[in-house]
């Protein structure tokens, strides 16, 4: 009988997640997450009975974006945090991180959807937006509207930083850093960086992946944020396994031979749990929010691409 | 405006669309191109596989980098379609919040338009349209509380008749409430009759769309029947009837109104048939609108309609053409009730009088609308009144005849008056007045009025007994005539031909006889009337009378005036006699000229005035004769004398004929000139004797009672005076004595009143402040002291003792008084209160005591032990602190020497002040006395420089001397010589050695001068004044050992010779002291 109940919704919520998963195939710069929460949103809006697929939606909601969560774990690779440039990509994120945050609030927007853009901007798009929004306990509608603001911005970059290397005559190594630091999501960061040329991919991607490693650290401090909040620390189980599968495929090999699965297993679930959350989110909630995220984390990130700019004629 | 904002907004987008997407990605593809390019390019073989393969994937390898674009093309439109959608969805919302409220009973509600376009205008339009609805919404519920608040119940009716509505008044009026009466019938709600008339109405009016008033009853809840006066109309919408309103008016109140008004209507009606009178209500144009009853009766014609002249008085003309003044005319123009009476002719011919009394009917604007007229008839009552009237002239006139007959003295005003009265009383035209002559039996004219003169000097005198006047003077009786000149009885007289019709003669009787005759005369024919007769005669006897009270009274007035004379003489005598004695002290003098007066006021030959003195014996006190020796003893103790029988009656004792008299011893002062009456009159006060007052006559004499009271007056009255002296003398002596010590008394005494002004001084208080007794007494105390500015002080000190003194306190207060010569001396203020018989203050005694010698011995005393104290202190402390030294033994003996010779001239400097000191103690307390002795000057210098010689030449000094022909002197030598001593000593102690000493000897008229002057170090000036003061020693007396008391005790020495002494100094030349002694020669 229960099974019935759910089995519309999580059918659902898998169809769109495989849809996006082969639509994020045609090119790098498709990020999967950011696709299935679209087309959720529109079904959920424009088509769908969702008495129908309520329960089915919710039960994906509590299934899937926790798995994705925990094997996310298994990407984080803390090798990469060595070398000269760690120092200034920290200086970077932090900037980006902190200078968000605070843009965000003075534009009035609520603390918890700051700490997403602030995150999304500063880590890795989507899914850092994803593995931190159920941690703080972020409205729905927050969630969506910052992956689709972060995903709008990234691209926006992604297209304009072969033209501003251009214009700037920026090197090939400061063009990695920028992008590396700048661009949210490692496939615009892909997508820019083969763009100008096929060994920048490299190095840039490297940037954005030890980027990528600071989720750990912005995890924990979430948890623990969070805690703060409720007077009591409770670690979620996901969370656990999360850090967990973090060490473990950073300290031992154990999971090296699994590394693709996992990763493609993530990248699914965390898909599928976005799906069901652009599902039960209400369009005329994110209308009213209207484009000021966007204007918010655009501005944050001119002023702090500025100063980078100004960092590197000065030095 | 809609349309400019639309090509802007394509233009804006047209431009962001270019470079946000259009420029990116041209460069992107020529990117890309120019890489493929550059990279077929490098390979330099077109032919190559690698070469063909790069050209083949050319076309995937665009569409590669091109793919993100539609992505991007993809978020930016659905970020832009979440842009555009916002405000459609913020307006949507908005409009739906509106909404809801609206629904829900919320017209307040207030919709925020998200921007100026349509959707903006919509929104706008929604808050119009809330506007408009609330205000309708209020509108009606307004409409809905007029209709609620309304007094008056109202019902609406539909097309059948049916209710509809209601409002509160309804339910509150007939008792239905809302549920029971909707739906109803209208009919069910009236009887028959009543149904029928609404429908009457309802088809002839309110179907035809009329409105229409008209009243029923309707029948209440509990069955009662209710009158009402329905207001209906018909309601009506787009010109069709859908409705009908009623508006009830409770018509109870009006119904029973109308009902009470129908009862006055009718009680008024029943009044006015009630009334005796006639009673007439009329209008404006004077004609009658409504009458009573009687009205009808008494009118001989139709009353209503009529005119009010034409119906009350058969007349043809108004009451105002006819002379009267119109009752209904001056009630309509003054507004006020009036009253008169008319005088009418009556229907068989006779007068008749109506008395009208006219009130107005106003209405509420106060305007007269109508008059009430009540007519009377009171024809009998006016005549009655002019009947009356007559009476009551000839009541006043004979009233005003008695009363001055019986007010006036005067016979001249009698007379006229009382003829004028006649004259004007019966109507006549002139008349006189005749006295009869006793002695010469006829008649004179006295007075007349009406005929000349002439006519009475020819008349001249009538006889008794002749013509009419002579007839009724002697008949006594009343003589009338309506005409003389017709009258057949009188067949002579004067009057007959004189033009008089109407003529009387009246008597004037007296109490035993007739006195005159009174004449009355008209020129008309007056027929006298009984009544006018008996007035005429009673007019006749009281003037009679009145002429001999008249008499009567002048008599008794020359005796009155006789009486008053003589009260007036022994008044006049009596003041003179107490002047006398109130006028001056010397009371044997006054006596005498009193005894003097007495006696001429008795008219007695001698009167004298005997006392009791200190053994009861009768001594002579004084005398109408001067040279009796007053004092003497008349009568000793125990002799029988009128005096003192007398005195022991407490009476007066009259001797007729003291010749005769055995009982009493007559003395020898009297028997010796033989007098023949005496007459003794005791001087009493109260019980009290005093003495007797006698007075002897030589001829015989009676006395009346009122000369025996006079003298008991007199007697009293020196008695009195008498005893007062005695009283006088003794207080005279006492405050003699007390003046006597006041005046005594060193210090100065001052009393006052309560008000703080003088009532006395004495002279010590004169001397003290300048005020004599007559500028001081009634002046305030502390006035008098104000002469001087400094003398304020000592006026409040002196308030507040006599203060404190009126409230009963002893007080002493000391004070600075100025006095008139400008010195300034201390006086100690002592006040008691002044004690009168009740113990009441009455005043207060001030005694103000010079104490300033004893402040300025006291001052002395503290000075005299400031200055030794002060003076002892430097020699002692040298003494002792030298003594403690040489007893400690720690010094050499050279020194021990030199310290022992300071503590000897220590001592013996403190010798000399202790005897310059007892010197000058004994000068000042006085017990100093010079003893001057003649001496030879010479010697005198001699010995005194020898005994300075030690001196001079341990300063070699020369010291010269003249005496300049005076040889010898007058003086106390030891004293001059102590004198002497000191000014040279000083001269030799304040002068360098080799100085010069001269001593010069001048003889003047007056004195004898000794100059010292020497070549000293001098003194400076400021120091100069303070030369003769004790203990003073200026700024060479510090290099020096000295007293200071020196020069203070020459000037006290020289002081006590009655000389003195002069000081000039130069500083670094020398000093010059000048002696003055007096002259003196050896007594």
């Amino acid at each position: 009988m229960k099974t019935r109940t759910y089995l519309p919704g999580i059918a659902l919520v898998l169809g769109i997640a495989v849809l996006s998963y082969f639509l994020s195939t045609i090119n790098a710069s498709f990020d999967p997450l950011v696709i299935s929460i679209i087309i959720a949103m529109l079904l959920g809006n424009v088509f769908a009975r969702k008495d129908y697929f309520q329960d089915g939606i919710e039960m994906a909601l509590k299934i899937f974006l926790p798995v994705g969560i925990a094997c996310y774990g298994t990407q984080l690779s803390v090798h990469e945090l060595q070398g000269a440039q760690l120092l200034s990509i920290l200086a970077v994120f932090i900037g980006l991180f902190g200078f968000t945050l605070l843009i965000a609030r003075t534009f009035n927007i609520n603390l918890k959807a700051s700490v997403l853009l602030a995150s999304g901007l500063s880590v890795c798009g989507a899914t850092a937006i994803a593995v931190i929004s159920p941690l703080i306990g972020a409205r729905r509608e927050d969630t969506s509207i910052a992956i689709i603001s972060v995903m709008m911005l990234g691209l926006t970059g992604m297209i304009f930083f072969p033209l501003v290397s251009e214009l700037l005559a920026l090197t090939k190594g400061e063009f990695n850093f920028l992008a590396g630091t700048t661009l949210p999501m490692l496939g615009q960061v892909k997508v820019a960086a083969g763009s100008v040329c096929p060994e920048c991919l490299a190095e840039a991607v490297r940037i954005k992946l030890i980027r990528m490693s600071f989720l750990f650290f912005l995890v924990t401090a979430a948890v623990f944020i969070s805690g703060r909040e409720k007077k009591t620390v409770t670690v979620p189980w996901f969370v656990i396994v999360f850090v967990l599968l973090a060490v473990l495929s950073n300290v031992t090999n154990i999971l090296l031979q699994w590394n693709e699965q996992l990763k493609a297993l993530s990248s699914f679930c965390l898909s599928a749990g976005l799906a069901a959350l652009g599902f039960t989110v209400d369009f005329d909630s994110i209308i009213e929010e209207g484009m000021v995220p966007l204007g918010a984390i655009l501005f944050s990130w001119g002023v702090v691409m500025l100063l980078m700019y100004l960092v590197r004629n000065l030095f | 405006m809609g349309k400019r904002r639309i090509v802007y907004r394509l233009i804006g987008m047209f431009i962001a669309f270019a470079l946000l997407i259009t420029v990116p990605m041209t460069f992107t593809i020529l990117t890309q191109v120019n890489k493929i390019i550059s990279e077929e390019e490098e390979l330099k073989s077109p032919e190559s596989e690698e070469y063909s393969k790069i050209h083949k994937e050319f076309t995937s390898r665009l569409v590669e980098q091109v793919i993100p674009y539609v992505f991007y093309i993809l978020i930016m439109a659905l970020m832009l379609s979440m842009l555009f959608a916002r405000k459609m969805l913020v307006s949507l919302k908005e409009l739906q919040r509106g909404s809801k409220a609206i629904m829900d009973g919320d017209l307040d509600i207030k919709l925020q338009a998200a921007g100026d376009d349509e959707l903006g205008a919509v929104i706008g339009a929604f808050n119009e349209m809330a506007s408009s609805l609330r205000q309708k919404t209020i509108d009606l519920q307004k409409k809905d509380i007029y209709v609620n608040a309304m007094l008056d119940p109202l019902w609406v009716v539909d097309e059948a008749n049916r209710v509809t509505d209601i409002n509160p008044a309804f339910t509150s009026l007939f008792g239905y409430s809302r549920e029971e009466i909707m739906g109803a019938s209208i009919f069910d709600f009236f009887d028959e009759h009543n149904a029928a008339i609404v429908r009457g109405q309802l088809k002839d009016r309110r179907d035809r769309g009329l409105s229409s008033i008209y009243e029923v009853n309707i029948i209440s809840r509990d069955g009662s029947s209710i009158p009402v006066l329905i207001s209906g109309s018909p309601i009506m919408t787009a010109g069709e009837i859908t409705g009908k309103i009623g508006i009830f008016k409770d018509f109870r109140e009006q119904r029973q109104l109308r009902n009470e008004l129908q009862r006055s209507k009718e009680y008024v009606e029943t009044v006015m048939d009630s009334i005796e009178d006639q009673l007439l209500v009329i209008d404006k144009d004077f004609r009658i609108v409504t009458a009573n009853k009687i009205a009808f009766t008494n009118s001989r014609g139709p009353v209503l309609g009529e005119f009010c002249y034409a119906a009350v008085h058969d007349s043809i003309r108004p009451c105002w053409a006819e002379g009267h003044e119109c009752p209904a005319q001056t009630v309509f123009l003054t507004g006020a009730n009036f009253r008169t009476i008319h005088q009418h002719i009556g229907p068989d011919g006779g007068k008749r009088f109506h008395e009208i009394v006219a009130s107005p009917i106003k209405d509420q604007s106060g305007n007269v609308q109508q008059v009430i007229e009540l007519l009377r008839d009171v024809t009998d009552r006016v005549l009655h009144e002019a009947d009356i009237y007559l009476k009551n002239t000839e009541l006043v006139t004979l009233n005003s005849i008695s009363r001055l007959l019986s007010s006036s003295l005067r016979a001249d005003e009698i007379f006229s008056t009382v003829l004028d009265r006649m004259i004007e009383l019966i109507k006549m035209d002139g008349g006189g007045l005749f006295f009869i002559d006793e002695k010469k039996k006829d008649m004179v004219c006295h007075y007349h009025k009406g005929i000349s003169d002439e006519y009475v000097r020819m008349i001249g005198r009538i006889r008794l007994g002749e013509d009419i006047p002579g007839k009724v003077a002697l008949t006594g009786q009343i003589i009338t005539t309506s005409d003389i000149s017709t009258d057949r009885r009188i067949e002579r007289s004067v009057m007959k031909y004189s033009g008089m019709k109407g003529y009387c003669c009246i008597p004037v009787k007296g109490k035993e006889r007739i006195i005159g005759v009174f004449c009355l005369f008209s020129f008309k024919p007056h027929t006298f009337t009984v009544e006018e007769e008996s007035i005429l005669v009673s007019i006749g006897e009281m003037t009679g009378i009145a002429l001999e009270n008249i008499k009567l009274y002048e008599k008794m007035r020359e005796l009155y005036e006789h009486q008053r004379q003589r009260r007036e003489q022994e008044q006049a005598q009596l003041l003179s006699l107490t002047t006398k004695l109130g006028s001056a002290t010397d009371l044997r003098y006054i006596l005498g000229r009193v005894m003097e007066q007495v006696r001429e006021i008795c008219s007695a030959d001698y009167s004298w005035m005997l006392v009791r003195g200190g053994s009861d014996d009768f001594l002579l006190k004084a005398s109408s004769n001067p040279s009796e020796d007053i004092g003497r003893v008349i009568f000793t103790r125990g002799i029988s004398s009128i005096e003192g029988y007398a005195l022991e009656k407490r009476a007066p004792v009259v001797i007729t004929d003291i010749r005769n008299e055995t009982k009493f011893f007559i003395p020898p002062e009297v028997s010796g000139v033989s007098y023949h009456s005496a007459l003794a009159v005791p001087m009493l006060i109260g019980e009290k004797s005093v003495g007797v007052i006698t007075l002897y006559y030589l001829g015989l004499r009676e006395f009346r009672d009122e000369e025996l009271h006079f003298l008991r007056i007199i007697a009293n009255m020196l008695a009195v005076s008498l005893e007062r002296y005695d009283y006088y003398i003794a207080s005279i002596n006492e405050k003699s004595l007390s003046e006597t010590i006041l005046q005594s008394v060193a210090d100065g005494i001052v009393t006052v009143d309560t008000g703080g002004r003088i009532l006395a001084v004495n002279k010590s208080f004169e001397q003290m402040t300048g005020i004599s007794p007559e500028a001081g007494v009634g002046m305030p105390l502390c006035d008098t002291l104000r002469y001087h500015d400094e003398n304020t002080d000592l006026c409040l000190i002196l308030g507040e003792s006599l203060q404190a003194a009126l409230a009963g306190n002893k007080n002493n207060r000391d004070a600075v008084m100025m006095t008139p010569r400008a010195s300034k001396i201390s006086v100690r203020i002592s006040s008691s209160p002044v004690l009168g018989p009740d113990n009441t203050v009455t005043g207060v005694a001030t005694l103000m005591r010079d104490i300033s010698r004893e402040k300025e011995i006291d001052a002395m005393k503290t000075e005299i032990i400031r200055s030794v104290s002060h003076g002892f202190r430097t020699p002692l402390s040298a003494i002792v602190g030298m003594t403690e030294m040489i007893l400690e033994g720690d010094i050499d003996e050279t020194k021990e020497k030199q310290y022992l010779s300071v503590i000897l001239s220590e001592g013996m400097r403190l010798s000399d002040m202790v005897s310059d000191l007892l010197s000058i103690a004994r000068i000042e307390s006085g017990m100093e006395r010079i003893r001057p002795e003649q001496f030879d000057l010479k010697d005198f210098l001699d010995e005194l420089l020898f005994s300075l010689n030690t001196a001079i030449e341990k300063k070699q000094a020369s010291v010269r001397y003249d005496i300049g022909g005076v040889s010898v002197l007058y003086a106390d030598p030891g004293k001059l010589k102590q004198v002497m001593l000191n000014i040279i000593d000083n001269s030799l102690t304040f002068s360098d050695p080799g100085c010069h000493i001269d001593i010069r000897v001048k003889k003047s008229d007056t004195d004898i001068e000794i100059a010292i002057q020497d070549t000293g170090w001098g003194i400076p000036e400021e120091e100069m004044p303070h030369l003769k003061e004790r203990f003073f020693r200026g700024r060479h007396g510090e290099k020096v050992k000295g007293s200071g008391l020196g020069l203070f005790l020459c000037s006290e020495i020289l002081r006590l010779h009655g000389g003195g002494m002069d000081i000039r100094s130069v500083p670094g030349q020398g000093t010059g002291i000048t002696i003055h002694l007096p002259h003196r020669e050896m007594p």
